[in-house]
């Protein structure tokens, strides 16, 4: 059969895989330390190449054409998202690169931290600072959960210092890793850390806004222009389908039909 | 067919709804005594590891980790944020509390919680044994109780919450009682359970009562309504940026079913 015919496939492939992850950047415009991720296509080599095969003078033409295209790993764009102000003091915002840890309980593996940029805090029944979304402990910079003092109201500094009465009460751990935009996305706005990332995990420098919170970095506009975009590059490759279609049925139908 | 960019879009519309109808209700009560806004908290979903899209490998050794795919967004819950509402003059047993406190009035057990619940809407008057309540429809008595002696001329508190009634032929004021708060170390895990009161809950942790003006009680101010602290603006701007976003999922709706479309008509 025609080549074209599973090079424009793996074209309409490749465009629906794109909707499939821009809308999940859509559908989370709103929400809150929200990173989206990037699509990113390449194009592919030919089976030969890929495998390592010996070069028959015949491929040559063939070869020129690739073999379509193919998804790269999602990456992550950690822009700055806008700060909103909510006037709750539980609520932080971080500016700059890095990261909150917290604490999964239900990762028994490692010692289960997770990253985040989602800053809504709540305190727990023991007086812990924890996430008001999943209810994990927000860690320190000793990796311990962080316990207030009293029921005095809580100041956070741009440094993640705690404080209550004037007194620091503990730090918040804030990390940045050498390769944040390949950190595994969980839900619940968490990010995993890879054993390797962990390992070489550094103190970050991003400021702490308290009563602020980090919206989502979807660029809407640009999200609903890409989404189109996808929809149309799936329409076009299905009709490069059609097209090697109705050339094969002239091909049988027409051409091979005795007048 | 499995179409992850509609239930990915499917997932938006319905957690925006429910911000629309969070931000609704906020917006209902913004001239209600004592009430506290609420926000709509949104997480992403999971996220499906998927193989390379585009031409298969027939090795199978082309496919990098981390390819993935995400499920859309949901609701993770409501919060309630405490931010000091406006004081608005009001009348002599209306009283506002400026601090973390919480009024304690008492409660039939069907509400479902436990006797006590708690309120921000100091909007109280006597009811006909003379017992101070808060003036909504149930007339909920206000805990400790506090009864003013009929023949009262007027009625005086204190911030620390001292109640003193003052009664004609007598130069001194009678003290009639005693006006305690309650704080919670997390007042954002309280339950709203509708006219202006909230529930103890576990998230909430016990309630610490004491007296106005001690330590982080807060202190209370007579003649005084706390006024909602709904932000009309922040909520009108947060209504329009949530219907655009709501607009823009349901044209990745569109966008995904002109996929499918083009799909079914592969064939001619």
């Amino acid at each position: 059969m025609d080549y074209g015919f599973y090079i424009a496939t793996s074209g309409a492939l490749a465009a629906k895989h794109r909707q499939d992850v821009l809308s999940n950047n859509l559908a989370n415009v709103e929400t809150t330390g929200f990173k989206p991720n990037v699509v990113l296509a390449r194009q592919r080599v030919s089976a030969r190449e890929e495998d390592g095969l010996n070069h028959l003078p015949s491929d040559a033409l063939i070869e020129r054409l690739g073999a379509g295209v193919l998804m790269e790993p999602s990456r992550i764009s950690h822009a700055q998202g806008r700060l909103e102000r909510t006037g709750n003091d539980l609520d932080i915002a971080l500016e700059g690169k890095g990261f909150l840890a917290v604490r999964d309980g239900a990762d028994t593996s490692g010692d289960g931290v997770r990253f985040t940029r989602d800053g809504r805090m709540t305190i727990g029944p023991e007086r812990e600072l924890i996430l008001s979304s999943t209810g994990m402990p927000v860690l320190d910079t000793n990796n311990r959960p962080i316990r207030l003092a009293d029921d005095a109201p809580v100041a956070i500094d741009r440094d993640g210092a705690i404080r209550q009465n004037g007194e620091v009460v503990a730090r918040l751990g804030l990390y940045n890793v050498p390769d944040p935009d390949y950190l595994p996305k969980m839900g619940d706005n968490l990010f995993a850390v890879p054993p390797n990332q962990y390992q070489s995990r550094e103190a970050s420098s991003a400021r702490v806004n308290q009563g602020f919170l980090e919206s989502s970095a979807t660029n809407d506009i640009k999200m609903m222009i890409d989404i189109q975009s996808a929809a149309g590059d799936f329409g076009t490759n299905i009709a490069m389908i059609r097209n090697f279609d109705t050339l094969m049925d002239r091909a049988i139908n027409r051409l091979g039909r005795v007048a | 067919m499995a179409n992850i960019a509609l239930q990915s879009a499917a997932t938006g519309l319905g957690a925006l709804n429910t911000r629309m109808d969070v931000i609704a209700n906020n917006i209902a009560n913004v001239n209600t005594a004592g009430f506290k806004a609420s926000r709509a908290n949104f997480q992403d979903l999971l996220y499906q590891e998927r193989a390379q899209p585009g031409v298969e490998n027939a090795n199978g050794d082309q496919r990098p980790t981390g390819l993935y795919v995400g499920l859309g967004v949901k609701v993770s819950g409501t919060q309630v944020t405490f931010e000091q509402g406006p004081l608005i003059e009001g009348d002599d047993l209306d009283v506002a509390i400026e601090g973390r406190g919480f009024f304690q009035v008492q409660v039939e057990d069907s509400l479902g919680v436990g006797g006590i619940a708690y309120t921000r809407a100091g909007n109280f008057t006597l009811n006909k044994d003379g017992d101070l309540v808060l003036a909504s429809d149930e007339g909920r008595v206000l805990d400790p109780g506090i009864n003013v002696p009929a023949d009262a001329i007027s009625v005086e508190i204190t911030s620390s919450g001292k109640v003193i009634a003052y009664q004609p032929g007598q130069s001194q004021g009678t003290d009639v009682g005693q006006i305690e708060l309650a704080v919670f170390v997390n007042p954002a895990g309280l339950r709203q359970v509708g006219e202006n009161l909230f529930a103890e809950s576990d998230a909430s942790g016990e309630p610490i009562v004491g007296q106005p003006t001690d330590d982080n009680f807060g202190r209370v101010r007579q003649g005084y309504l706390e006024g909602s602290n709904v932000d009309p603006t922040r909520e009108l701007v947060e209504l329009i940026r949530t219907q655009r976003a709501f607009e823009m999922n349901s044209q990745t709706i569109r966008a995904a079913d002109q996929a499918l479309q083009t799909v079914a008509q592969l064939r001619r």
